[in-house]
């Protein structure tokens, strides 16, 4: 919630008034800001993706955000889960150093210095309900669900809805339409 | 035109189309507000729903901070015209998206308020929250104008209008049809009233339409013309005979009023030939009437004086308030001092001048109004004898009483040179009779006689006098006093052998002396002037006008008529003294004493049978309450 205040001056400004938007992007360290709206974002996807049932050990187990590699968002990601359920789960975050250390989890950040090890990631996921998130520009290419990229400012989202499909998870239609379908056959 | 001057079957038709009007009136005021309630709840029902599903579509722009997503959501309301604006609030309660998007800021409410929709002026609006999976993300502002509501209004309006429209044609249509068959035997049987009062045609008859209550009416109203007709017929025979009657009536009346002028004629004569003043007021003191004499004695003429108060006029100013006042006390009481008899007072003139008037007010009533008649007569000149009667009378008694004075003075001073006379040539008899020649003795002899019958003329002349002095008078028993006489007169009727019979005597009030003496005198010149039969002499009396009448009768030597009278005056004698002795002062002394008691004396004779003598005495002297007045009043 405090997360959610401290974000809602930059939509405003993004919206409403460009100059103030400007000298609030510069007052902070860029990474920071946007960092603290992706974990924002993370947090959303828990309301707007369903999971199969199968997906938790048992109705009251946790929904575990996992990162792999470094940890880009300081606090912010803590402080915008703390204390939420999803459905009876609560929600708890989970880091992993290296893909050997990946343990079970259902959403899955994947650092933009780990997507090389996307490959491996791959098959070590296939078959589980696994959101992989990323902020890497060629996340989509190598078979990645969600991506947030920067377009006129502002955090947007990619989703591929095969792969999430091939996930055995459900995207509500509203993020859908919020996000930008990346088609990987097309391309 | 007021509704209850119009026909009845305009009335009908109002009342009908009046009631079914506001009937309709009602229920349409009761649907117009039943269809305003719900529509405001059906308005805000909408508005609410339409919310939730904006709210619920806008929940992941608002999680993905996306306003252009939600931009584009809320300007899906455009499908709704009535929904004239829309907000996104985040979770901050920041400004996220606005519809329309070209909208001004300041239509806005700047943060989220309570959540709810409610009317304010002719708009809807209020607050849902954005929610998605109980994670409040946001909150959503709807305003929509009551636009649809008007419309719906109107619509309900003209709809209304025309049903009423509809429903007063209909009502005019029905009750036009129906009316008539209430009113139409009404308005009938009305123009059949109306024919028959302008015409006065009674034989007429309503014709009957039906057996309801107007059928009733109709033929009451027929019964009634009926009634009218016979009523009429009786009503005519009845005037006939009451034209007769005034015409009788009038002649009968012509005749009593020519009565009634004349009479009025000789009244007027009479009131006018009377020779009293005749005043008529009325009782406000105003002259009603005013006759010819009451012109002369007044001065004032009638046309001056009738119609003016009375008292203005004739009465003197001293007694103006009196009469008003015995005025008011009549009517007051009924009580009129000076009413019905005979006043004398003084009276004004028309020149000012006071003069003596007797007067006698009646009063008498005229169609319950009281009227005063006064007759009046001027007694200046009457007045005038009387006081110069009275005068004389006056005069006359002083006289008298100084003549009875001088003879009485006169006989009593006389008595006492007589003494002297007498008991001189007595004692000049006693002692020279005989001593000195026989014409000496007769000298003597003649003047001892004259001397003596000088002091019986005196002694009388002394009694005569001694009538009027004024004694206190007194019951005096007649029988006890004759009884008296008789044995004071006992030598004489020893003497002459005289037979007195008296009948039982009452008893009178007066001078017991004066009565003593008027009865030995005269019984006693019935013995002494006795014929040649021994005396037979009778008392007896009787009530004559009130007065006691006593009569003495004898059979004497009678006294010739020519003389009746002149017996009673003093000194005159019928008789030489050789016959009978006397002074001629007796009678005279007796006839005194009877006017003294307020009576008469006289005498019925015959010379040679004898003579009757009568006097009165007056009854009614002891109820008279000053005897003085009465003495002195007899006197004069």
């Amino acid at each position: 919630m405090t997360v959610l205040k401290m974000i809602a001056p930059k939509f405003i400004a993004s919206i409403l008034l460009a100059m103030f938007s400007v000298s609030f992007t510069t007052a902070q360290p860029p990474a920071s800001r946007e960092y603290q709206i992706k974990a924002i974002f993370l947090f959303n996807f828990t309301q707007f993706i369903e999971w199969p049932a199968a997906a938790f050990a048992n109705p009251g187990s946790p929904l575990v955000i996992g990162i792999l590699g470094e940890n880009p968002f300081g606090s912010y990601l803590h402080d915008a889960i703390t204390g939420e359920k999803v459905n009876g789960h609560p929600l708890i975050i989970q880091r992993f150093s290296s893909i050997s250390q990946i343990q079970p989890c259902h959403i899955l950040f994947i650092n933009q210095t780990e997507t090389n090890k996307f490959g491996q990631l791959e098959t070590i996921l296939k078959g589980q309900s696994v959101l992989t998130v990323s902020d890497a520009p060629d996340f989509m290419k190598r078979g990645g669900m969600v991506r947030f990229f920067t377009k006129s400012n502002k955090t947007q989202l990619q989703i591929n809805l095969e792969s999430i499909k091939a996930a055995n998870l459900v995207v509500s239609s509203k993020l859908l339409r919020l996000a930008e379908i990346f088609e990987p056959n097309k391309k | 035109m007021l509704l209850k001057d119009q026909p009845i079957r305009k009335k009908l038709m109002r009342v009908i189309i009046l009631i079914s009007g506001s009937v309709l009136l009602v229920t349409c005021s009761a649907f117009f507000f039943y269809e305003y309630y719900s529509f405001r709840q059906k308005t805000i029902q909408t508005l609410s729903t339409t919310g939730k599903i904006i709210a619920a579509n806008s929940t992941a722009a608002l999680a993905f901070a996306n306003p252009d997503d939600a931009k584009e959501i809320l300007s899906a309301l455009a499908a709704e015209q009535h929904i004239v604006a829309a907000s996104l609030y985040d979770k901050d309660g920041k400004l996220f998206a606005l519809y329309p998007a070209t909208s001004s800021l300041t239509n806005f409410p700047a943060k989220p308020e309570k959540r709810g929709y409610e009317f304010k002026g002719s708009f809807i609006d209020g607050f849902a929250p954005v929610i998605q999976n109980n994670n409040l993300l946001g909150t959503l502002y709807l305003k929509s104008d009551l636009q649809a509501m008007y419309e719906r209004f109107k619509l309900y309006s003209i709809l209304t209008i025309f049903v009423i429209g509809l429903s007063f044609l209909l009502a005019y249509f029905l009750s036009s049809i129906l009316q008539k068959r209430i009113s139409e035997p009404i308005t009938v049987l009305a123009e059949t009233a109306k024919a028959i009062s302008e015409k006065g045609d009674y034989s007429v008859r309503a014709t009957k339409l039906g057996e309801d209550e107007l059928g009733l009416l109709t033929d009451a109203f027929n019964n009634m013309l009926s009634q009218i007709q016979q009523q009429n017929y009786k009503l005519n025979e009845f005037n006939k005979s009451l034209e007769q009657k005034v015409i009788e009536r009038t002649i009968d009346l012509e005749f009593v009023n020519k009565e009634l002028i004349e009479s009025e004629a000789q009244i007027q004569s009479v009131f006018n030939s009377a020779p009293d003043a005749v005043i008529v007021i009325d009782s406000d003191s105003n002259v009603v009437r005013w006759n010819a004499q009451a012109e002369i004695i007044f001065g004032w003429k009638a046309d001056e004086i009738i119609g003016n108060p009375l008292q203005n006029f004739i009465i003197p100013e001293k007694y103006r308030e009196r009469h008003l006042n015995g005025m008011k006390h009549f009517f007051k009481t009924g009580e009129g001092p000076v009413l019905n008899k005979t006043i004398e007072l003084e009276a004004l003139n028309k020149s000012g001048a006071e003069f003596a008037c007797a007067l006698s007010i009646a009063p008498t009533q005229l169609k319950g109004k009281y009227l005063f008649i006064a007759f009046a007569r001027d007694i200046t000149k009457s007045k005038k004898a009387e006081s110069e009667l009275k005068q004389k009378s006056l005069e006359l008694s002083r006289s008298n009483a100084d003549l009875e004075q001088f003879a009485y003075v006169a006989s009593h001073d006389l008595q006492e040179p007589l003494r002297t006379i007498t008991s001189y040539v007595q004692l000049l008899g006693k002692r020279y009779k005989d001593k000195l020649d026989q014409d000496a003795n007769d000298f003597i002899n003649f003047a001892i006689d004259g001397s003596n019958r000088m002091r019986n003329l005196i002694n009388s002349l002394l009694e005569y006098s001694r009538v009027n002095r004024i004694k206190p008078f007194e019951h005096i028993d007649m029988n006890d006093l004759l009884k008296d006489v008789l044995q004071n007169l006992a030598n004489s009727i020893k003497e002459s052998n005289a037979n007195i019979v008296a009948d039982d005597l009452p008893t009178v009030y007066g001078d017991l002396v004066l009565i003593d003496q008027l009865f030995q005198n005269l019984i006693g010149n019935a013995i002494k002037y006795k014929g040649e039969k021994s005396p037979e002499i009778h008392v007896s009396w009787k009530r004559e006008n009130g007065d006691y009448l006593f009569s003495i009768k004898d059979n004497g030597i009678g006294i010739p008529k020519e003389y009746s009278d002149k017996i009673f005056v003093i000194f005159q004698r019928l008789h030489g003294k050789d016959k009978y002795q006397g002074t001629g002062i007796g009678l005279a002394i007796c006839k005194k004493i009877v006017e003294r008691h307020g009576g008469k004396i006289w005498v019925e004779s015959e010379p040679g049978k004898g003579s009757t003598f009568y006097f009165t005495i007056k009854a009614n002297l002891k109820t008279t309450k000053n005897m003085e007045e009465n003495t002195k009043a007899l006197i004069a």
